[in-house]
């Protein structure tokens, strides 16, 4: 039965194939599903495909871990102390809403283009979900557990250690993989819309050239590495955390 | 004149002579895979009738209702009511779930979830807020119309379920251990509710438990199933006195006398 | 009142200390004055910018494109997700499609639409209604699809038609989780009129800041991305009022 979900791509292309043999069918902004098959191959063969793939995932992955790096810890902290949240709050107020594309101006204007500049934006991005999720680990961490800590008489250091990052590891992962999410569409609208490298700008050349079946061929082809790295962190999840029946398996 | 023939002293059969029979459940069985659930099931429903269903769990007895609601079809026999088979609910036979709080609309005033039924059965929608009211007057819930159902007591909210239920104009009760997840004291009060409502309005019930005393309290007739598979023990009339009191009633040497009988085969057959 | 006005004083500190050490370093010209105004300098920009009117413009620019793509993006996407989410084989046939189109990011549609489109304004309104159709789509779906059996079971005793089940059963059960994507929705909508703002170099805040960023007008920037921060939070705030009245049932 899985198959039936198979039926209406099929049925589109084939309709499209279709299509673009009639007269007047406007191959110019609309290419045809063999021409961006050929665009793929052709792309994925003389390598241009794959090292813009490379220049996104780097941008993506030094974003993420930046954001990792700052969120996680703030996260812990405004989750544990609840002092230091109400302090906090008034930033996170301000800095919050503002959607992290409105600081590629900015970062453009500090950085220059590159991918020193596009990982900033995509840290901005990613920040809140890890921060959040920290901050709600840290928060839920067994009570009970942190008597015990206090019994046993350990210290700061060793509770956190211990007890606390442990007993949060489940819901950082979760808060890992909406941060990776979040991270590649800021990477390639960051991409789309100013920088010079990667997928993004793949795309925008091939708008600019005026080859919609480069332009379908790299959509596709963003699609599934997005749709790929989701599934190998949901197996991840899996794999990792198989202790764990609260959440399941990456929904 | 139920309430008077109530009064009487007779068994059921002698409240309602014709006798006429409302549900009538003929060689039915249920199985779910290779599982048998149900088997070899004939029981009939006499109009006006509190009928009770006990046995273990496990006796299926939940399914049994379920079939007679048309909820799910009998793999073998038949569900027959006024000579047609059963194959679909119907607004006929209202169904009492036992987890009100997932059977009310949680989005919906007490008012509004009354009012459902009255949708469904395209009552003119200047009358729905009059009747609606006047059910939840006789259910006790004239003051809290316009609370929400999460808002009320477990109690509060079985009793809005009845009102909705009574709102479809049904011509029987099909009620799913709706008591059981009350306190003791509660449940006592809406016992005796339900058996008002059902006095006044004629109304026949069949009514699932796995509580035997309510069962001897409420039924006119009980029913006990035995386990695995489900298949009908015994019948018992309760030639007990209506109306009914929660002191008197269950100090009756008859009363004590039924349980005594029940509780042993529930105990001692049900488990086989 | 006393502990109120306490907890005021607390949120507020820690700005209050970060704008004075970063008026008072900017004075000392510790800080690169090209990117980084003083605070003084961008309030002075967004009060100039205000009284001319330049906001005002930028902003219902802006407001008026996102607001008409998630408006026709929410009504598609419940529609649809209706559709989709009461019909078991639709949802079968249509939901691996749908979750292959998730995955990809909406900024990637804005080549492709350029194409088709030109850099016209009406191609970002449809980058804005592509992009916020996702949320409230599946959310919509996700909630018509989780409605709780024993309520269609409630619906079948009283033999309810579709019509009416999907009215007064399946619509208000998937109502939380509808609004849920109605509002990640907006803040999608939002980030997508930004970004193809930039691309076409609107009149829009969007492009206004990346002008500003081009001729190296750092205060003006600030500015921009300040008040697309308050468009963020005002929209979120009105979102979340409906959200609160519209679920007022869910408090017990």
């Amino acid at each position: 039965m899985r198959a039936l979900g198979f039926v209406p791509p099929a049925l589109i292309l084939f309709a499209w194939q279709l299509c673009s043999l009639l007269p007047g069918f406007p191959v110019q902004t609309f290419s045809t599903p063999a021409d961006v098959m050929s665009a793929l191959l052709s792309s994925l063969l003389d390598g241009s495909l794959l090292q813009a793939t490379g220049e996104t995932f780097q941008a993506t992955v030094c974003g993420l871990s930046l954001a990792i790096l700052f969120g996680v810890p703030f996260g812990f902290l405004v989750g544990s102390l609840p002092r230091a949240d109400r302090l906090a709050v008034g930033v996170v107020e301000v800095l919050r809403p503002v959607p992290a594309v409105a600081v590629i101006p900015l970062a453009l204007l500090m950085l220059g283009f590159g991918s020193s500049m596009e990982s900033v934006v995509v840290a901005f991005a990613a920040f809140w979900p890890v921060m959040i999720v920290a901050r709600t680990a840290a928060r839920s961490v067994d009570e009970r557990l942190v008597e015990v800590a206090k019994a046993l008489e350990f210290s700061a250091p060793e509770r956190f250690l211990k007890f606390l990052l442990p007993a949060a590891l489940r819901q950082l992962f979760v808060g890992f993989r909406l941060g990776l999410g979040v991270a590649l569409v800021v990477a390639v609208t960051v991409e789309v819309a100013v920088n010079p490298q990667g997928l993004g700008y793949l795309m925008t050349g091939a708008q600019a050239a005026l080859r919609p079946d480069q332009v379908l061929a790299f959509l596709v082809w963003v699609g599934l590495v997005g749709w790929m790295a989701n599934a190998v962190v949901a197996l991840a999840e899996v794999r990792l955390f198989r202790w764990d029946v609260v959440d399941g398996a990456g929904r | 004149m139920a309430t008077l023939a109530t009064m009487s002293l007779g068994p059921p059969p002698a409240r309602v002579p014709s006798h006429s029979i409302q549900l009538a459940v003929t060689n039915a069985g249920l199985s779910i895979g290779s599982k048998c659930i149900l088997q070899e099931i004939d029981l009939e429903v006499r109009a006006g009738e509190v009928l009770c269903i006990i046995g273990p769990s496990g006796s299926g007895k939940t399914s049994l209702l379920r079939m007679m609601g048309g909820f799910i079809r009998a793999s073998e026999g038949a569900v027959m009511a006024q000579g047609r088979q059963v194959v679909a609910p119907s607004r006929r036979f209202a169904f009492v779930f036992q987890d009100y709080g997932r059977a009310l609309l949680p989005w919906r005033t007490v008012r509004g979830n009354v009012e459902l039924a009255l949708e469904a059965c395209e009552t003119p929608r200047a009358e729905r807020k009059a009747i609606a009211e006047r059910l939840l007057y006789q259910v006790g819930l004239a003051n809290v119309a316009d609370a929400y159902p999460r808002q009320l007591s477990g109690g509060m909210q079985q009793r809005v379920q009845i009102a909705r239920t009574l709102a479809q104009s049904p011509d029987m009760l099909l009620m799913d251990e709706p008591f059981g997840a009350l306190d003791a004291m509660t449940r006592e009060t809406l016992q005796d509710e339900l058996l008002k409502l059902a006095a006044a309005r004629e109304m026949t019930v069949v009514f699932v438990t796995h509580d035997l005393e309510e069962a001897i309290y409420l039924g006119d007739r009980v029913v006990a199933l035995s386990a695995n598979p489900g298949r009908v023990a015994e019948v018992v009339d309760v030639d007990l006195p209506r109306p009914r009191d929660q002191l008197t009633t269950r100090e009756d040497s008859r009363f004590l006398a039924l349980r005594h009988r029940l509780r042993g085969f529930l105990t001692e057959e049900g488990r086989r | 009142m006393k502990h109120a006005v306490f907890r005021i004083l607390e949120t507020i500190l820690l700005p209050a200390i970060i704008l004075t050490l970063w008026q008072f370093a900017w004075s000392r010209g510790w800080l690169p004055r090209l990117f980084l105004p003083a605070p003084g300098e961008i309030w002075m920009s967004l009060t100039r910018i205000a009284e001319s009117g330049e906001l005002a413009l930028a902003a219902t620019d802006t407001a008026l494109r996102l607001l008409l793509g998630w408006v026709v993006a929410s009504l598609l996407g419940i529609a649809l997700g209706i559709l989709v989410g009461s019909n078991r084989f639709a949802h079968r046939l249509l939901n691996p499609t749908l979750e292959f189109v998730r995955s990809l990011p909406a900024s990637a549609l804005i080549p492709l639409l350029i194409l088709v489109m030109g850099l016209t304004d009406q191609m970002i309104v449809v980058v804005i209604a592509l992009g916020s159709l996702w949320p409230v789509l599946l959310g919509t779906i996700a909630g018509v699809r989780a409605v709780d059996p024993r309520l269609r079971e409630v619906a079948a005793g009283l033999e309810m038609s579709r019509a009416r089940i999907i009215t007064r059963i399946a619509l208000p059960a998937a109502l939380p989780d509808m609004l849920a994507g109605l509002r990640l929705g907006l803040t999608l909508a939002l980030v997508l009129c930004v970004v193809a703002e930039m691309i076409t170099m609107s009149r829009g805040l969007g492009g206004q800041i990346l002008l500003a960023s081009r001729n190296f007008r750092a205060a003006d920037l600030f500015a921009g991305i300040l008040v697309i921060g308050a468009t963020g939070l005002v929209l979120d705030i009105c979102i979340g009022a409906i959200e609160r009245w519209c679920l007022r049932w869910q408090r017990s």
